[in-house]
């Protein structure tokens, strides 16, 4: 198969590709030492790294640090809704802190009083036997189960169980009508741990608090044999945002059973 | 990762983030978007920093972050040679007017994973061996990704607006 003109690599013995010169221009430390030699001796390098800098410079100038770094905090705390699940459980966290471990188990027959019947939100549940258990906390109030229909709001924190045979590795993500994409769980870059495979109601370690974005969102659970990556979640889940109908996402394309709960977010 | 982290890190490579942004979005305002989001990941998700050149790390989150937005709002700005020209576009010792046609054509139409090799191949002028330690994933997987994404590129531009299937490229 011939390439096309979107391989832009340079002849071996040839100038540093693009990626590198803008590595030496700006941490040439990582350069490495053959790239670092070649600058030096070559006047034409040199003065694009130069030129690379200079306009780094007159970047600076018109976008100063400062200014754009209040503007990442400001936006990052109005946004004030976490990725991914290390958001600290606060609510929910002082509530366990106060129970005895000897009462966690009753307090977890509290929590998972099934909903009349958690798959009536489910939009599609592919396999056998997974659930997906949303409890809301509202207001610094007792936490309960999500019922169908029931509309979240700012503030609101969300805590998720997981319901499901085997054990696997849960992923839950969620997308908005605007195509906006949020990792809760597991935390961070981390693959998480497997589910235990009792069958039994799991909770996913953390909680989210919702942000002021109102709207239509789709949260979802996908299970899988082995752990799954942010990237391909992402992409599925945009694949499956861009062919939905209605409130229905599209097809995930993803090698995992899905649990798919549509949800919407009402102001104040 | 802190606020004077945050700063730190855009004095160094904010630059470089933004005409990366610029490059893959072809939109001025759009960029400045971006480039915002990729500070604002960084800033939430801490420091997912696994060593090497924070450079490219960080350019893997803004290739993302842009590719988000093409995701998102599903068109993209059309290539026009003058953007080849300006200054926090150009690309010193880089003339590939060509590769950055044909990847304003394509790069919308693309699989996620596709995407990502013709950033590297097109505006980084990255070997498949430089591609495959920038991904963290095997030579080989990059040569079919690369295979792959030349059939693609043929495809489209012989078919435009053709849908792709994605399911052979995602392996």
């Amino acid at each position: 198969m011939p390439k096309t003109s979107l391989d832009t690599a340079p002849a071996p013995g040839a100038h540093p590709p693009a990626w590198l010169l803008e590595q030496l221009a700006f941490e040439p430390e990582a350069a490495g030492d053959e790239a670092r030699r070649h600058q030096e001796g070559c006047l034409t390098c040199k003065s694009a790294v130069t030129e690379l800098t200079e306009a780094r410079r007159r970047f600076l100038v018109d976008r100063p640090a400062h200014r754009f770094a209040a503007g990442v905090e400001e936006r990052s705390s109005r946004e004030a809704r976490p990725t991914a699940g290390w958001w600290p459980p606060r609510r929910w966290n002082a509530r366990w802190l106060l129970v005895p471990a000897a009462a966690a188990a009753a307090v977890l027959l509290v929590l998972i009083i099934p909903l009349p019947s958690s798959r009536q939100d489910a939009v599609h549940v592919k396999g056998a036997g997974a659930v997906l258990r949303i409890f809301l906390s509202r207001g610094g109030q007792a936490a309960r189960p999500m019922e169908p229909g029931m509309a979240l709001r700012p503030g609101d924190v969300l805590r998720f169980g997981v319901v499901a045979p085997g054990a696997r590795h849960a992923f839950v993500a969620s997308v908005d009508e605007a195509g906006r994409f949020s990792r809760y769980d597991p935390a961070g870059d981390t693959a998480g741990a497997p589910l235990d495979g009792s069958g039994a109601l799991q909770l996913l370690p953390g909680s989210v608090e919702l942000d002021e974005t109102t709207g239509r969102e789709w949260i979802v659970l996908l299970l899988s044999p082995q752990p799954l990556g942010e990237e391909e979640v992402r992409g599925a889940l945009l694949a499956a945002w861009r062919g939905r109908q209605g409130d229905r996402l599209g097809p995930l394309g993803l090698a995992a059973e899905a649990v798919v709960v549509p949800v919407v977010k009402v102001a104040r | 990762m802190t606020s004077l982290e945050i700063r730190a890190l855009y004095e160094r490579f904010g630059f470089s983030v933004y005409r990366r942004c610029l490059r893959v979005l072809r939109d001025p305002a759009l960029a400045e978007d971006a480039l915002q989001d990729v500070f604002v990941r960084v800033l939430r998700l801490g420091d997912g920093f696994r060593g090497g050149s924070r450079l490219a790390w960080l350019l893997r989150i803004a290739d993302r972050a842009a590719l988000d937005r093409i995701d998102r709002d599903g068109v993209l700005a059309p290539w026009r040679p003058e953007m080849e020209e300006a200054p926090d576009v150009a690309s010193p010792l880089l003339q590939a007017p060509e590769a950055s046609r044909l990847l304003s054509e394509v790069l919308a139409a693309l699989p996620a994973r596709l995407q990502e090799v013709a950033l590297l191949s097109s505006l980084d002028g990255m070997s498949q061996a430089e591609m495959a330690a920038a991904l963290g994933c095997s030579t080989m997987t990059v040569k079919r990704r690369v295979r792959a994404l030349h059939e693609r590129a043929r495809e489209l531009t012989a078919h435009p607006g053709q849908e792709v299937d994605h399911a052979e490229d995602l392996a």
